[in-house]
């Protein structure tokens, strides 16, 4: 066993300014040596062919026969094919990536250098070789090695938490009422057991993520998985913690009468109010981080794994890019700006053609039915509305005879000036979607040509195309046919019809790197728990813990499903009030006034949707973060000023009137 | 009470104050203080008695506050009691401690002196100081929650010390203290009072508030039915207490038949009995000898001394200096003071009482005077002193014997 005098021994020199300096060196030296070690043993075993590249067909010469193409139609050909080369040499940068070491390398670093300025590095070395030591017995196991690697990951990430809780103490250390009760606030955190707790919780749920992924799964949706879980089911997490903890830490000083001993100190009602929050919000910061800085790097580490049809990292056995890799590095490890493609509606674009086509429709409508009253408005409004959804329903569909369908996707431009490949993506329904099934469209793609793809019905489809289909206008043109060329050269109409969902068709462009967008992401979420963690503390400047505890829950539960209950309202919303009880109609109007107010109120909040878009791969724009953010901020002062405003005008000695 | 004192010396001004608590439906509940009206003066040890229920912690909290007047006016140093800049000057011992759970004690301190924006240094000397003062030093690091009760009250008063306030207000200060705690809060509510603090308490323990107080209201029903000094309200002018050594029963005799004589038998000697030693006393002695043994202990220990920036840089020379200009000082004094010292004879000349005893024993030196006690006339007729010493057959006067004195 350990001695005291062994451990007071270890302290006294994890203490020492000796120590610091060497320890220090040692440590850069040995990172920055183990990074470039890392690059000299694998950079030789990284296969640096390119057989995805396209070539071209030697055959083509501008000789000057009869549709022998000229010269300049090579030369263009060729800067086309190449910069379609390019897009697909990214798609495969990540097999030469050492960028996501180096963060790696560098994020332990500085916690180390953190943990040996602060006094701790011994200690936690010993804690780390300690769960070492019980971890690697049972990793000799089959059977119990997922244990020993929840051991490991749980120490790592416990004293990546400590570093990180410590360094907020030190930067909180400053004297004034504000940082002193911040710094009291984070004491709280780590010392209570509802915190500590909830602070286990949310780091063991860290650690046992990668044992939920099924290795049988495409790498996309483990990758998919990790980013909806790690950031989004810790989010989760972390702002209950920020909820309870907040209303907690105020409403229990004032039942416990600790408040009167602070506020009979020289300290502002604001000042008290903003310590709180400080703390609250640096413990966030630090979950946040530590759960962050986790999953990007769990996420690194699965995109150097072998995707599905790849027999290593980034390689095919026909050297092709396999769909699960073309996937995961365009559309989820990636920072898509999405295009989808939404019908004209008519009642907008050509309202007089659309009026005329209502009185068409009701003409035959009165002719079949005599008891339809074509001058009745609400039989009208019904009309319309029917007839626009069937007018966007025939839209999406592509009948099963000759013909082509056209679809206009605006917005490209950004894709076309900066060379940027573009992903097209579609799904098409046919019949009940039977998974055996495939069947056979033709595409011809404006500037680009005529493909014939084979598709499974209901399952997403993509193709990438280069950035010249994007005419001057910003604008692509796809036409959809619901047949294919036979052998004999003729056309083969399938025997059913097909349609595009809702949200069946599309196009993106990458602007920027996943890494970036996965940086604003957590900024995002942080900013969300800042506004939440405020919400408590001024739920519990005037209710009781259980009241204030409920009221801030319930806020944040609106809050997240306000985008929720707008959706549901259009629904929720549409009933014919000359049909309905007027009890029933009183009732949904309620509703309605309420649920609108709510979804108002929180638009903002609920429509950044980092996590959705973490997911999905798709953009958060610097512009959408700076605006949602400032909103949010503006709420969070908002709030803050009528926490302090109401602590203020308190009487302290008196809790839940008595 | 209409005071003389200037404005700038008032510490706390109460003015008709009210507080009625009233219930959810704003009908009145309670009317815990009913017209209060009283003056603190700076450098005064002010004491606020009354039964539970009476008002005082709700006069407290008012004056903190932490409670609105329902009626009436409530100035602190001038200023409202909610500003916070005045809060600056003030330390407060709740009736309970309420500390943070998850702190120790050096723990404590700090944060507490964090809020009055003391820099690191300062903060750390003066935890060490009274860290030691209040004898927890070696049970610093545990955390409160961990501690008895007299060990949270310590560290209670340690925190409203941090500060260095010019006004301290305790709330029950004594309470879970052992003697030898109680003993140390007195003295160091008399030093601070002889430093020119001014010092609230409020307590039950008569005991304990008579020995430190100058001035002291007495409340019951939320009302104030007394104010004055310890001189005026507690000196019973109908009885008079003589101390000497040992005498016997002719002797004592001979007196009570002299007060007779003299007072045309309406007064006698009503009790003669032997002083107890204090409790107290005693069990401080006790715990010295055990100190002076040096036995062994897991609790609080008993403490230093006041703690170097209460007692001020200047050490002792400065607390001379006070006692000094305390005594030129026309505002009143602790009775304290003068209870440190033997009393000082009142009524018949010390020389009488010195007469009469010399013959019987010799004089010992406790039996003096105080020296500084000033020489009165004898008023007493010599030769009634020598027909005591030589009574010609005269009978010894009755006296009770029960041990009690008067």
């Amino acid at each position: 066993m350990i001695s005291a005098t062994f451990l007071t021994r270890c302290d006294i020199v994890q203490k020492s300014r000796l120590y610091k300096l060497i320890a220090s060196a040692i440590l850069i030296v040995a990172a920055v040596a183990g990074y470039f070690t890392y690059w000299a043993l694998t950079k030789d075993s990284i296969d640096t062919s390119t057989p995805w590249r396209l070539e071209m067909n030697p055959d083509l010469k501008a000789d000057g026969t009869p549709n022998a193409p000229t010269q300049e139609d090579l030369s263009n050909a060729r800067s086309e094919l190449e910069r379609f080369n390019r897009s697909l040499d990214r798609i495969m940068s990540g097999r030469a990536d050492y960028t996501s070491v180096a963060v790696a390398i560098g994020s332990a670093l500085l916690l180390s250098l953190a943990a040996i300025w602060l006094g701790i590095s011994l200690s936690l070395l010993m804690l780390l070789l300690g769960a070492g030591l019980v971890s690697a017995p049972l990793a000799a196991f089959e059977s119990t090695r997922d244990w020993s690697r929840l051991i490991v990951a749980l120490a790592v990430l416990g004293s990546s938490f400590t570093v990180l809780m410590r360094l907020l103490n030190l930067a909180l250390s400053s004297p004034g009422p504000v940082m002193a009760i911040a710094r009291n606030v984070l004491a709280e955190a780590t010392r209570l057991r509802l915190s500590v707790m909830f602070i286990v919780l949310i780091l063991f749920a860290l650690a046992t993520l990668p044992f939920l992924l099924d290795a049988e799964r495409p790498l996309r949706y483990r990758v998919q998985m990790v980013l909806q879980y790690g950031t989004g089911g810790i989010f989760w997490g972390v702002a209950l913690l920020v909820v309870l903890f907040s209303v907690a830490s105020v409403a229990t000083e004032q039942r416990g009468r600790v408040i009167w001993q602070t506020m009979t100190k020289p300290v502002a009602a604001w000042q008290y109010i903003l310590g709180k929050w400080i703390g609250v919000v640096s413990l966030a910061a630090a979950l946040l981080a530590v759960s962050g800085a986790g999953v990007f790097l769990f996420v690194e580490y699965l995109r150097s794994q072998p995707a599905q049809g790849e027999v290593g990292p980034f390689k095919t056995s026909d050297g092709s890019i396999s769909p699960d890799r073309q996937w995961l590095e365009t559309q989820i490890l990636a920072s898509r700006v999405l295009i989808p493609n939404t019908p004209q509606d008519l009642r907008v674009n050509d309202p007089a053609r659309f009026a005329q086509a209502v009185e068409s429709y009701m003409r035959d409508l009165a002719a079949a039915n005599s008891a339809f009253n074509p001058n009745d408005p609400a039989t009208r409004m019904e009309v319309e509305e029917s007839l626009a959804k069937a007018l966007e329903q025939q839209y999406r569909t592509l009948d099963s005879a000759p013909g082509m369908t056209e679809y206009v996707f605006e917005g490209l431009g950004p894709a076309r000036d900066a060379d940027l490949p573009i992903i097209f993506r579609y799904r098409l329904d046919v019949g009940s979607n039977r998974p055996d099934l495939t069947y056979k469209f033709t595409l011809l793609i404006q500037n680009y040509g005529m493909r014939v793809v084979e598709v499974p019905p209901g399952q997403y489809m993509t193709l990438a195309l280069p950035s010249l289909v994007v005419d001057p206008e910003g604008k692509v043109r796809i036409r959809f046919a619901n047949a294919f060329p036979a052998d004999d050269g003729q056309y083969m109409i399938n025997a059913e019809a097909a349609s595009f969902p809702k949200d069946g068709l599309s196009m993106s462009f990458s602007l920027g790197s996943w890494r970036l967008n996965f940086a604003r992401v957590i900024f995002v979420l942080w900013i969300k728990l800042a506004f939440l963690a405020m919400v408590g503390i001024f739920a519990a400047t005037f209710l009781s813990f259980a009241v204030a505890s409920m009221t801030a829950l319930g806020v944040f539960a609106a809050a997240e499903s306000a985008v929720f209950i707008r959706n549901a309202l259009e629904v929720f919303s549409e009933y014919d009030p000359s049909k309905t009880e007027n009890v029933v109609v009183l009732w949904r109007w309620v509703v309605v006034t309420i649920a609108r107010s709510v979804s108002s109120i929180f638009q903002v909040y609920a429509e950044l949707e980092p996590t959705e878009k973490l997911v999905e791969g798709l953009h958060l724009a610097w512009g959408s973060v700076t605006m949602g953010s400032a909103a949010i901020a503006l709420a969070t002062v908002i709030t803050f000023v009528l926490a302090s405003e109401i602590f203020r005008r308190r009487e302290l000695a008196m809790y839940s009137g008595s | 009470m209409v005071s003389e004192v200037t404005p700038s010396q008032r510490v706390v001004v109460c003015q008709q104050v009210t507080r009625i608590f009233r219930d959810f439906w704003m009908r009145p509940r309670a009317r815990a203080v009913e017209n209060l009206t009283f003056e603190i003066n700076r450098g005064e040890v002010f004491g606020l008695l009354g039964p539970n229920g009476s008002g005082k912690s709700t006069t407290i909290k008012m004056i903190l506050g932490l409670l609105r007047p329902t009626r009436g006016r409530i100035a602190l140093f001038g200023k409202q009691p909610t500003d916070v800049a005045v809060k600056k000057r003030i330390g407060y011992l709740p009736e309970e401690s309420y500390l943070y759970p998850f702190l120790n004690a050096r723990e404590t301190l700090d944060y507490y002196g964090k809020l009055f924006n003391l820099d690191p240094k300062t903060r750390a000397r003066r935890t060490d100081e009274l860290l030691d003062m209040v004898g927890l030093a070696g049970a610093q690091h545990r955390p409160v929650r961990e501690y008895s009760k007299g060990m949270q009250r310590r560290i209670g008063l340690a925190q409203a010390l941090i500060n260095d306030p010019e006004f301290l207000i305790l709330d029950e200060p004594t309470t879970g203290l052992d003697p030898i705690g109680t003993r140390q809060v007195k003295d160091l509510i008399i030093e601070l009072g002889r430093r020119g603090k001014t010092i609230l308490l409020s307590s039950h323990l008569l005991a304990d508030v008579e020995d430190c107080v100058s001035r002291m209201i007495i409340l019951y029903g939320g009302q104030k039915r007394e104010e004055g000094t310890c001189e005026t309200l507690l000196e019973r002018r109908e009885r008079v207490t003589i101390e000497s050594e040992p005498l016997d029963d002719a002797l004592i005799a001979e007196i009570d038949k002299l007060i007779r004589e003299r007072t045309n038998g309406t007064r006698s000697i009503l009790s003669v009995a032997k002083p107890r030693q204090k409790l107290e006393e005693l069990f401080l002695a006790i715990v010295e000898r055990a100190r002076a043994q040096q036995v062994s202990t897991s609790g609080a220990t008993a403490g230093g001394e006041t703690a170097a920036f209460l007692r001020g840089d200047q050490g002792a020379a400065l607390i001379d200096q006070l006692v000094r200009a305390s005594q030129a000082d026309p505002t009143p004094q602790t009775p304290v003071v003068a209870a440190q010292a033997p009393p000082a004879p009142t009524g018949p000349d010390a020389s009488v009482i010195d007469t009469l005893v010399k013959p019987e024993a010799p004089a010992a030196p406790k039996a003096q005077a105080a020296p500084s006690a000033p020489a009165s006339k004898p008023d007493v007729d010599s030769s009634v002193i020598d027909s005591l010493l030589t009574p010609p057959g005269g009978q010894p006067g009755s006296a009770r014997k029960d041990g009690s004195t008067t």
